[in-house]
C-alpha cells in the first residue's frame, strides 16, 4: 500500500462532482481528516462535502494544495482576544481575489470544512475591506440594505458615543 | 445572523471578522444594519475599556537640570512631535518638589478623551447594555478636568446636567448616600465608576487605575450585596503608565481601607490592590480582619505599590488561607528630611516568615519587590539599609516560583549565606532582583552593589553544582538588573552575567534569562526627582520586563564582555569576597 502522503480519495461536492485529490491536501481540513479517521479504507468510498458546491471545492484544495506542507495550526487561542495582525502572506492575497459571493462562499466552506487557516485568511480579508470605511461605505461594498429609520441610527450613534474617536 | 449581500454569514464567523476589525470601528460597524448591530453590539460591550493616555512632561529645565521628558501612552501626533518646552511649564506651576503640575495643560489637538460620563449615560439608561460587560477597565493618568469638562467630555452642558439628574434618581433609589451625591455632582470619577458597578449586574472583572482608589468608600456594604459575580479585581495595582501625582497613589493616604471589602466578595479568585497609607498620625483599624470570614476561592493577591507593611500583612492573609500566588510590592517610607531610619521605614525580614504562615502550605508563587519611598528625598542613605536580615524559603512546601532580591535570601553584604539552602526543593523558577545597593564607606559619593558580579557569579555557579540535590526540579533562573544612572562606583554587567551563567545552566538543564530592566535615578543624582524616578513597576511579570527593558549597549559592550568573562575565569571563578 502506498503512503499517506500519495494515497488518492475522492471528494464530492455539493452539486455531484466527483474530485480525485491526494489524502494529505484533503486532511488539511479537519472535517475529511476525522471522517477518514473514522471510516478507515481511505480511498475506497468518495467522500461527500454536502454543503460545498464543485467550484468552490475547487478553489478550496487549490488552496489546501499550496499549504499543505504548512505546520498543523497551533493550539486554540483564547477566542476572546483581539487578534491585532491583519497580515496575509502574499500567495493567500492573491488567492482571496475573487469576486465578493466567491470569497464569502470559501470563507463558509472553510467554516463548514474546519480549515482554521483559510478561515483566518478569509475573515482576515474581509476584515480589511471592511477597515477605515464608514457604514455607508460598508453597505455599498457588501450590497447591504440599510433597515435603520434615521431615529433609530441616530438612537445607536448615541449609546455608543463612548468608544468613538479613541 | 448578519448578512451580507445574498449570504447569511454564521455568527461564529462573523465573530472571527470582527477580531480582526479594529475596535474603534466596532461603532461603526454596528450602525451597518439591524443585522449587524445584533452582532456587533455583544462584542463592543462585552470588554469595555476606556483608557487616557496623554504624554507627560517633567521638566527640570527650570531647576538648572537638564530636561527630563518621559513619554507616556500610544500614537497621538502631539506626542510624536511635541518636545519638551520650557513654555509648557510656567515657573509658578512648579510645585515644591520640583516636578510640573501643569502637565494637563499640554493638550492634544484633535482629540477627544474617552468619556466616562457617556459611558455612564448609556449603561444606566439601558439594562440591556449593561447586562452585556463582563470586564470593564478603565486606565490611565487621567486629570479631573478630562472628566468633567463638558468640552473635553464631549458633553453639552445641557446633556451634563441630565445625566445628572438621572444619576441622582438612580442613586437616590439605590443608596441613599449624601456623599455619594455630592461626589457625583462634583464630577468625581469614582463616583461616576461606583455607579456604574451597581448597574453592571454580569460584571465579572474589574480594572481600576490609581485614581479610582476610593471607589468601594462610595459603596460601602453595597459592595458585597451587588458585586457577588465578581471573580477578578484590580484597583490601583497594575503596571501603568500612571503619573502618580497628589491625590493618586502611592503617596495618597487614606483614611480607610475600603478597598478591603473586596476580600469579602464571595466568589472573589483574583484580587490586585494598593493598599495607600493611613492619615498622618493614624493607624488603620482594622475591624473586618481581626475576625474575618475567610475566603477560600480568593487564589491569587497581588499587593502592588503597597504600604501594607509585613507587620500588619497576616491580617490580611489570614482572609485568605487558600492563597496560591502572592505578589507583594512593599513600599517603606521615610519622613522629609530624616536621614536616620524610623521604624516605619525599615523592613525587618525575620517578620516576613511569620506573615506568611497562614498562607505557608498552598503558597506555589511568591514575588517579593521592595521599595524605599522618600516623602521628599534629602536622604541618600540608599536602597538597602533599611531592609533589615533574611529570609528563608527552604521549609515552604509547594513553592514553585519564587522571585525576590538577591538580598533577601542572602542577608547584607558581610552575610556569607548559601543561596541553595534557603530554596525549597519544589522550586522551578528563580527570579532574582538585583537592585541593592549600599554605601561601604563613610562619606562616600556613590553606591555599589551590595553583591557585586563575583558575587552573584560564584553564588549561582554553586547553586549549579548542587542543583540535583537542593534544587532537583529547578527550570528557570533569571536575573533583573536594575541600573543606577550615575553616581554610582560600580554596576552589574549584565552581558558578563549571561555569558558565564547561561553555558553552565545548559549543562545542567535550567534556562538562564539575564533581562537589563529599567535604568534608576540614584537618589544622590536627583533628590528632587527621587519619588518619581524610584516609582518603578514591579516586575512581576514578563509582560512588564519586556516593557522596561533596556536595549541599548554600551558602545564596547563585546569587548568588554570578553574581557571581563576572561577576568572572572582566569580567577577560577571563585569570588575573594565570599
Amino acid at each position: 500500500m502506498s503512503s499517506t502522503d500519495e494515497q488518492k480519495i475522492i471528494l464530492v461536492s455539493s452539486d455531484g462532482v466527483n474530485i480525485e485529490t491526494a489524502r494529505i491536501i484533503a486532511e488539511r481540513s479537519m472535517l475529511i481528516k476525522n471522517m477518514i479517521d473514522d471510516l478507515g479504507n481511505p480511498g475506497e468510498e468518495p467522500i461527500p462535502i454536502m454543503n460545498v458546491s464543485e467550484a468552490v471545492l475547487r478553489k478550496v484544495l487549490e488552496w489546501c494544495d499550496h499549504h499543505k506542507k504548512d505546520a498543523p495550526p497551533e493550539k486554540d487561542e483564547d477566542a476572546e482576544s483581539r487578534k491585532k495582525t491583519t497580515d496575509i502572506e502574499e500567495w493567500d492575497q492573491k488567492f482571496m481575489q475573487v469576486d465578493q459571493e466567491m470569497l464569502f462562499e470559501i470563507i463558509l466552506a472553510a467554516n463548514y470544512m474546519d480549515i482554521k487557516a483559510l478561515l483566518d485568511v478569509g475573515c482576515k480579508t474581509v476584515a480589511n475591506m471592511i477597515k477605515g470605511k464608514s457604514p455607508e461605505e460598508i453597505r455599498k461594498t457588501f450590497n447591504i440594505q440599510n433597515d435603520f429609520t434615521p431615529e433609530e441610527e441616530e438612537q445607536i450613534r448615541r449609546e455608543n458615543e463612548w468608544a468613538e474617536d479613541r | 445572523m448578519p448578512i451580507v449581500g445574498r449570504l447569511t454569514v454564521p455568527e461564529e464567523v462573523f465573530q472571527q471578522i470582527l477580531c480582526y476589525t479594529p475596535r474603534e470601528s466596532l461603532p461603526l460597524l454596528s450602525l451597518v444594519s439591524k443585522s449587524w448591530y445584533m452582532s456587533v453590539t455583544p462584542i463592543l460591550y462585552r470588554n469595555i475599556e476606556l483608557v487616557w493616555r496623554r504624554t507627560q512632561y517633567l521638566c527640570r529645565e527650570t531647576l538648572g537640570r537638564r530636561l527630563w521628558c518621559k513619554r507616556h501612552g500610544g500614537p497621538c501626533s502631539c506626542e510624536e512631535q511635541a518636545p519638551c518646552k520650557p513654555e509648557y511649564h510656567p515657573e509658578e506651576t512648579f510645585g515644591k518638589r520640583g516636578w510640573c503640575s501643569c502637565l494637563t495643560t499640554v493638550s492634544c489637538q484633535n482629540r477627544t478623551y474617552p468619556s466616562l460620563y457617556l459611558l455612564v449615560r448609556t449603561l444606566i439608561s439601558s439594562p440591556e447594555h449593561a447586562g452585556l460587560v463582563r470586564c470593564l477597565r478603565l486606565v490611565g493618568a487621567v486629570p479631573r478636568s478630562v472628566w468633567t469638562e463638558p468640552q473635553q467630555t464631549g458633553l453639552s452642558n445641557q446633556d451634563s446636567n441630565q445625566i445628572r439628574c438621572i444619576l441622582r434618581e438612580s442613586v437616590r433609589t439605590k443608596c441613599s448616600e449624601a456623599k455619594w451625591i455630592g461626589e457625583l455632582d462634583r464630577g468625581s470619577p469614582s463616583a461616576f465608576a461606583a455607579l456604574l458597578l451597581v448597574n453592571l449586574k454580569n460584571l465579572e472583572a474589574v480594572e481600576m487605575g490609581a485614581g479610582f482608589q476610593q471607589l468601594f468608600s462610595f459603596l460601602g456594604p453595597y459592595t458585597q450585596k451587588s458585586l457577588t459575580q465578581f471573580t477578578t479585581a484590580s484597583i490601583g495595582a497594575f503596571q501603568d503608565e500612571v503619573f502618580m501625582g497628589p491625590g493618586r497613589t502611592p503617596e495618597a493616604r487614606s483614611e480607610s481601607l475600603s478597598s478591603l471589602t473586596l476580600f469579602h466578595l464571595p466568589n472573589v479568585r483574583r484580587l490586585s490592590l494598593n493598599i495607600p497609607k493611613p492619615l498622618e498620625g493614624r493607624k488603620f483599624v482594622w475591624p473586618d480582619m481581626t475576625s474575618p470570614p475567610v475566603n477560600i476561592y480568593l487564589t491569587s493577591l497581588e499587593l502592588a505599590f503597597t504600604f501594607l507593611d509585613e507587620h500588619d500583612l497576616p491580617h490580611v492573609l489570614k482572609t485568605c488561607p487558600r492563597l496560591r500566588s502572592l505578589k507583594y510590592d512593599l513600599w517603606t517610607t521615610v519622613k522629609d528630611g530624616e536621614v536616620t531610619e524610623t521604624e516605619e521605614a525599615i523592613v525587618r525580614l525575620s517578620a516576613l516568615p511569620q506573615a506568611l504562615l497562614p498562607v505557608k502550605t498552598t503558597l506555589e508563587t511568591f514575588h517579593l519587590h521592595i521599595e524605599k519611598y522618600h516623602w521628599a528625598s534629602g536622604s541618600w542613605n540608599e536602597y538597602w539599609e533599611h531592609t533589615i536580615g533574611h529570609m528563608s524559603f527552604h521549609d515552604f512546601p509547594r513553592l514553585s516560583t519564587l522571585h525576590v532580591p538577591l538580598q533577601v535570601l542572602l542577608g547584607d553584604r558581610t552575610a556569607t549565606r548559601d543561596l541553595k539552602a534557603t530554596l525549597p526543593r519544589t522550586l522551578i523558577n528563580l527570579w532574582i532582583n538585583l537592585d541593592g545597593f549600599d554605601f561601604p564607606e563613610e562619606d562616600c559619593p556613590g553606591n555599589s552593589p551590595v553583591y557585586g558580579d563575583e558575587a552573584i557569579l560564584s553564588t549561582m555557579m554553586d547553586l549549579f553544582d548542587h542543583r540535583q540535590i537542593c534544587t532537583p526540579s529547578l527550570q528557570i533562573l533569571k536575573i533583573l538588573v536594575g541600573q543606577v544612572d550615575r553616581l554610582v562606583l560600580a554596576q552589574w554587567d549584565p552581558d558578563l552575567l549571561a555569558n558565564v551563567l547561561e553555558p553552565r545552566g545548559i549543562e545542567v538543564s535550567v534556562d538562564v534569562v539575564v533581562d537589563m530592566v529599567m535604568w534608576r535615578n540614584s537618589a544622590y543624582a536627583s533628590d528632587t526627582f527621587h519619588s518619581l524616578a524610584r516609582q518603578l513597576p514591579p516586575y512581576f511579570d514578563q509582560e512588564t520586563i519586556d516593557k522596561y527593558r533596556v536595549l541599548e549597549k554600551g558602545p564596547n559592550a563585546q569587548d568588554r564582555r570578553y574581557f571581563r568573562m576572561m577576568q572572572f575565569l582566569g580567577q577560577g571563578g571563585q569570588d575573594s569576597r565570599l
